[in-house]
């Protein structure tokens, strides 16, 4: 999120860029803007820098005072000074100082809300180290309060998202720290409400009138007050709070809706009336432009808080992997893990800075005696749940647990059946972590979903052949980011067997059904069972091939590559492969097919582009599809190509068609910002009409 | 862990005469117990001279006793007004979250107890499920929790209304 000519770097917190301002004048509204505070790591060592000062300079790089208690424009201090120079992005992964920025207004705001106690610092250093980058800034999955705008048109769910700024955000312009106006705000004249008559107490009968005074009180406290004007229109017992001001000074208390005026319980400023001053602050546009500011970061902090809050559980001793003649096999699911050095090789799945996630921590555990039950404990980043750590109850030990605890949500399964009937996870992965898990038993049996597993792909992974006897997981500074079952192989070890691309692919929105056969694609199927490469499918012949008979014809939106393939048919709606609406500007071919009278798709050969280049790196190195060619068994046969091809491009055909006897029932793909990267069929076996 | 010298033990007796044997810092969680304990004096403890806790019964107490045992070496709840403040949110600890999930009479039952035992942590989780079983709901949804009749006259309710919309946030 730049807003300026130089180069700066979003503060952590608020989004804004940290310096890079045009003004040398601390006097100067918008002078905040370039004060700053680092949290960076220096091998063992974290440092919570002094407050700096950022102009312009190199990309990434900020200088500030070593010591906390440090100015920049403290007389002692040698400003700028190269020596306390550290880096903010994760271009350069040997960059020995590494962390993140804050402006230093919205370092003293965080401060604030955590007073008396300390910011977790080691907690903030890990959850910024963990949230993906976007235009020089943290992505954390929100708008920042507004100031952004989400664009992911045309995108899958694990595919970048495209955000804009908004027009008109003035207000995250002010320093939310600095309200000239407070003291006004806070001592405003009264403002009579609407009241007139005193609601009697009337002579309750139910549950809750058994509660003394100082009991309701203590519950009303703790609500919103929104629950509290429910309340009052359930039942007498809760109408004295209205004229009550403890009950509207419990209103501005910390972790409430109105803790951002923070002043309000300063005892040096001395509130007039706690209801009155409620009044004055329910309007939020009415209020002084810092405040309104101060808000929306106290709203961002809200968010922030339980990331810094998750506390990780005790690592377990090491799993032994050998057991006599027998050993462990591992089997996991994991999100879109960044390498930990730059692979040579370009992967299928085209890395991007800012996507997936890096592991900073593992730990595992194993599942002695019977099984109980599980909680998985899941976190907020954005709209999405993550999941964080889970905790196992057995017959012989209680509380056995890996990940980080959370305090948002704990969702409890428990599982009266034999332990030996739980044979690992299906879990909804997308590039920065886990969404949702499902407990899978022998026999095929499955729990319902924990966590969200809507706009996720999913997968098998973590599903094993017997057994599950312990755990693994592989964790970043806030979640986890990868999932392990393991089992026990005994005797000597049968050859690998090729995995089932249904159980080991990362499917969307969910594995294809189990009788439809899956032909190797173009690209190696390794790809498909060992990366983090969702898979989107159409199974256009339906189950049973009940839709073949209506088929009309296949439809292709291409840009410089396919983009989408289209199954249109006789009286029903038409099954698509990536239906990513590319827009109505890209006009669509057609090749029909008479499904009526038998005519069916038999094989397909799809071109595949390359980018050999090594100067252009990131497009098509893994392939993208080019062209695709349909025959029927009519031997009738229709070329699907752009009018404009990517130039000086390598081009590899494949051939796709199942045995003999079978006919092509849908199509599988991976697919990225650009479109179709890959093509495999689906096929069955159809008995004859 | 080291060796320790065994808990000193107390007895405490539910209002239907239920006497329970207790370590004493389990006891200690209660206020109402540690002031009785220290004007009674060790030399008078005896199972024959339980400490009688007259408004609470032998299931009640039981279950507060589980409480209190779960609890018994957490940090001692804070007076501290300010602090107190600080902490006005309605998380719930996990084990604290089973350890409520019971009918809404023993609920309440216990938070009675709580209240009269002077065990602030309990008694505050106690509210805090209270709390979370008002929120969201609508004012309908929250007299059918608690089985409440409604009997504001249509004048008391038109009122109410006004005064919630004087203080709605917009």
């Amino acid at each position: 999120m730049t807003t300026a000519n130089t180069w700066g770097y979003g503060c952590a917190l608020c989004g804004i860029t940290v310096g890079g301002f045009p003004t040398d004048d601390p006097g100067e509204p918008m002078f905040w803007l370039k004060e700053f505070r680092g949290v960076y790591r220096e091998g063992e060592q974290l440092v919570l820098t002094g407050v700096g000062r950022h102009d312009a300079g190199r990309e990434g790089k900020y200088m500030a005072p070593l010591d906390p208690a440090v100015r920049w424009d403290d007389p002692s201090y040698d400003h700028p000074n190269l020596d306390d120079q550290f880096d903010v992005t994760r271009h350069d992964p040997n960059s020995p100082r590494h962390g993140t920025v804050l402006h230093n207004a919205c370092w003293l705001l965080l401060k604030q809300y955590y007073a008396p106690r300390e910011v977790p610092l080691e907690r903030l250093y890990d959850v910024t180290a963990s949230v993906p980058e976007h235009e020089e800034a943290l992505n954390w999955g929100h708008d920042f309060g507004g100031l952004l705008k989400v664009n992911d048109d045309r995108l899958y769910p694990w595919e970048k998202f495209q955000m804009k700024r908004r027009r008109g955000s003035s207000v995250a312009y002010v320093n939310p720290m600095l309200v000239p106006q407070i003291n006004m705000v806070i001592n405003q004249e009264l403002e009579t409400p609407p009241s007139t008559l005193a609601i009697a107490p009337g002579v309750a009968t139910n549950v809750l009138s058994r509660l003394p005074r100082e009991v309701l009180d203590i519950i009303i406290s703790l609500l919103p007050t929104v629950d509290v004007s429910n309340c009052r229109l359930a039942s007498r017992l809760f109408c004295l709070s209205f004229n009550d001001p403890s009950f509207w000074r419990s209103r501005f208390y910390h972790s409430t809706e109105r803790s951002w005026i923070f002043e309000a319980l300063d005892p040096r400023r001395p509130v007039g009336d706690w209801r009155s001053l409620y009044r004055q602050t329910v309007t939020i546009g009415y209020l002084p432009i810092e405040l309104q500011n101060r808000k929306r970061l106290w709203g961002l902090i809200d968010k922030l808080v339980p990331l810094l809050e998750l506390s990780l559980f005790p690592v377990e001793d090491s799993i032994r992997v050998e057991r006599g003649d027998s050993m462990i096999l591992w089997n996991t699911a994991a999100a879109n893990i960044e390498p930990q050095l730059p692979s040579q090789e370009p992967t299928l799945h085209i890395k991007q800075a800012d996507d997936g996630c890096r592991e900073f921590r593992s730990s595992q555990t194993e599942i002695p005696g019977r099984l109980q039950g599980f909680v998985f404990y899941f976190i907020k980043l954005g709209d999405r749940e993550f999941l964080t750590g889970i905790q196992i109850s057995t017959d012989v030990r209680d509380h056995l647990a890996i990940g980080y605890k959370s305090m948002s949500f704990a969702r409890h399964s428990f599982t009266p059946s034999e332990s030996s009937l739980f044979r690992g996870f299906c879990v909804a992965v997308g590039p920065q972590g886990i969404h949702a898990i499902q407990i899978l038993s022998a026999g095929g049996g499955s729990s319902e979903w924990y966590g969200d597993a809507s706009r996720c792909p999913m997968t098998r992974r973590s599903l094993c052949d017997g057994p599950v006897i312990a755990l693994s997981v592989s964790l970043d500074g806030c979640k986890i980011i990868s999932l392990g079952a393991a089992e026990i192989i005994s005797g000597p070890q049968p050859a690998p067997l090729l995995p089932s691309p249904h159980q080991k692919g990362i499917w969307y929105p969910q594995p294809p059904p189990s009788e439809v056969r899956l032909l190797e694609p173009c690209l190696a199927l390794k790809h498909f069972i060992t990366e983090y490469s969702p898979i989107i499918w159409t199974h256009f012949g339906g189950p049973g091939g009940a839709y073949l008979p209506h088929l009309e014809k296949v439809t292709l939106k291409m840009t410089t590559i396919i983009n989408e393939i289209r199954v249109g048919y006789h009286g029903r709606e038409s099954t698509v492969l990536g239906d990513c609406d590319i827009g109505t500007e890209v006009p669509g071919h057609d090749f029909y097919i008479d499904g009526p009278a038998g005519e069916r798709i038999q094989e397909v050969t799809a071109w595949l582009v390359y980018n050999t280049n090594p100067r252009r790196t990131s497009v098509f190195a893994c392939g993208a599809l080019e062209r695709l060619e349909i025959t029927t068994n009519r031997q009738r046969s229709h070329l699907f190509r752009p009018v404009h091809s990517p130039e000086r491009l390598e081009l590899r055909e494949h051939r796709l068609s199942g045995p003999p006897g079978t006919t092509i029932t849908g199509f599988y793909a991976n697919h990225d910002y650009s479109g179709l990267t890959n093509l495999g069929i689906m096929y069955e076996r159809i008995a004859p009409a | 862990m080291a060796e320790s010298k065994p808990a000193q033990k107390i007895w405490i007796r539910s209002n239907d005469d239920k006497t329970f044997e207790i370590d004493r810092d389990v006891g200690e969680r209660s206020v109402l117990i540690k002031n009785l304990l220290e004007d009674v004096g060790d030399a008078d403890l005896s199972e024959e001279n339980a400490i009688p806790i007259q408004n609470v019964n032998e299931t009640v107490l039981r279950k507060v006793i589980e409480w209190c045992e779960h609890h018994r070496n957490d940090p001692p709840a804070s007076q501290d007004e300010e602090s107190d403040a600080r902490k006005k949110t309605t998380e719930i600890e996990e084990w604290d979250q089973k350890f409520m999930q019971v009918d809404q009479e023993m609920l309440f039952e216990i938070i009675l107890a709580a209240n009269y035992l002077d065990i602030k942590a309990l008694l505050d989780v106690g509210c805090k499920t209270v709390a979370n079983m008002i929120k969201g709901k609508s004012p309908e949804e929250i007299r059918k929790t608690f089985n409440i009749t409604n009997d504001f006259s249509p004048e008391e309710e038109e009122q109410i209304r006004r005064e919630n919309e004087w203080a709605e946030d917009r």
